[in-house]
């Protein structure tokens, strides 16, 4: 029996920003398998939920700490999530540190939001403290090209 | 406004070309394409800030579309329309957002939420 009971969460957005996902534990563990999570829409979670590939069709309250997040029309996600790629077609009000983010038609997302790559679809709805983050020498940095000055 | 070809339905609208350089107040009843840099406080209608353009400072108009940057304080009433080469930075708020992967968004992001529909209060009449 798989027991994630060890894996560390990180403490720092830092860590996050920088998480090695070839090596986190679940995803290991799932690999060349055809497996994944699915909180069903009765399903309730209050604590942490960590998973290598998660489909929230129900509700968490806590953090999720996952490689691929789905948050389906019929879930909600409050409190922290940590992944690396968000798709968002439900409702997340959360911290959220991703490499990527898709909202989709229908989702909602009220975050402080540091993420890499964002994509917002048409029916889509974002609010809250965004920051991109780009990697520059191996280290997760926040972007200022929008800041940009020309000469 | 008729315009010099005779258009009736024409709007007024700007061009701010590639190079140039503009700071200042504008307000502009149609389409302003910035391929330029523009400081200041912008009203139009329709905002295009193409590929090599900023436009910085208090921008508002009905429907935007990002191809190059945007600073500080940026509101589109209608609609928002981030391209793969965009990137915004600073206060935001939109009604109808769209951003492209690649585009960049940074800042406080809010939605426009349109005021509620005056209610009218009939009184009842006796025997109502």
């Amino acid at each position: 029996m798989y027991d994630n009971s060890f894996i560390m969460v990180p403490q720092h957005e830092d860590e996050v920003a920088d998480y090695d996902w070839e090596n986190f534990p679940p995803s290991k563990y799932q690999k060349g398998k055809t497996s994944f999570s699915i909180i069903d829409e009765s399903t309730g979670i209050e604590g942490k939920l960590i998973a290598g590939t998660a489909f929230i069709h129900g509700r968490v309250q806590g953090l999720v700490f996952a490689e691929h997040v789905t948050v389906e029309p019929t879930g909600r996600v409050d409190g922290v999530i940590f992944c690396r790629t968000l798709t968002v077609m439900g409702a997340v009000g959360a911290n959220v540190i991703c490499d990527t983010l898709r909202v989709r038609n229908g989702g909602q997302l009220s975050a402080t939001l540091k993420y890499r790559t964002i994509k917002i679809e048409p029916g889509g709805l974002v609010g809250g403290q965004f920051e991109r983050r780009v990697v520059i020498d191996g280290r997760s940095q926040p972007s200022f090209s929008g800041r940009r000055q020309d000469p | 406004m008729v315009d010099r070809f005779g258009d009736e339905n024409s709007e007024g609208t700007v061009v701010i070309g590639a190079g140039v350089d503009i700071k200042g107040e504008m307000t502009v009843p149609g389409l302003v394409t910035i391929d330029g840099r523009f400081e200041g406080t912008l009203k139009a209608k329709c905002l295009l800030v193409g590929r090599t353009g900023h436009a910085g400072g208090h921008i508002s108009a009905q429907t935007v579309e990002v191809r190059g940057t945007v600073g500080e304080n940026l509101v589109a009433e209608t609609q928002l329309v981030v391209r793969s080469s965009g990137a915004i930075c600073g206060s935001v708020s939109y009604g109808k957002i769209i951003v492209e992967e690649g585009g960049e968004l940074s800042g406080t992001i809010q939605k426009i939420v349109p005021a509620a529909p005056e209610q009218k209060v009939v009184p009842l009449q006796r025997g109502e």
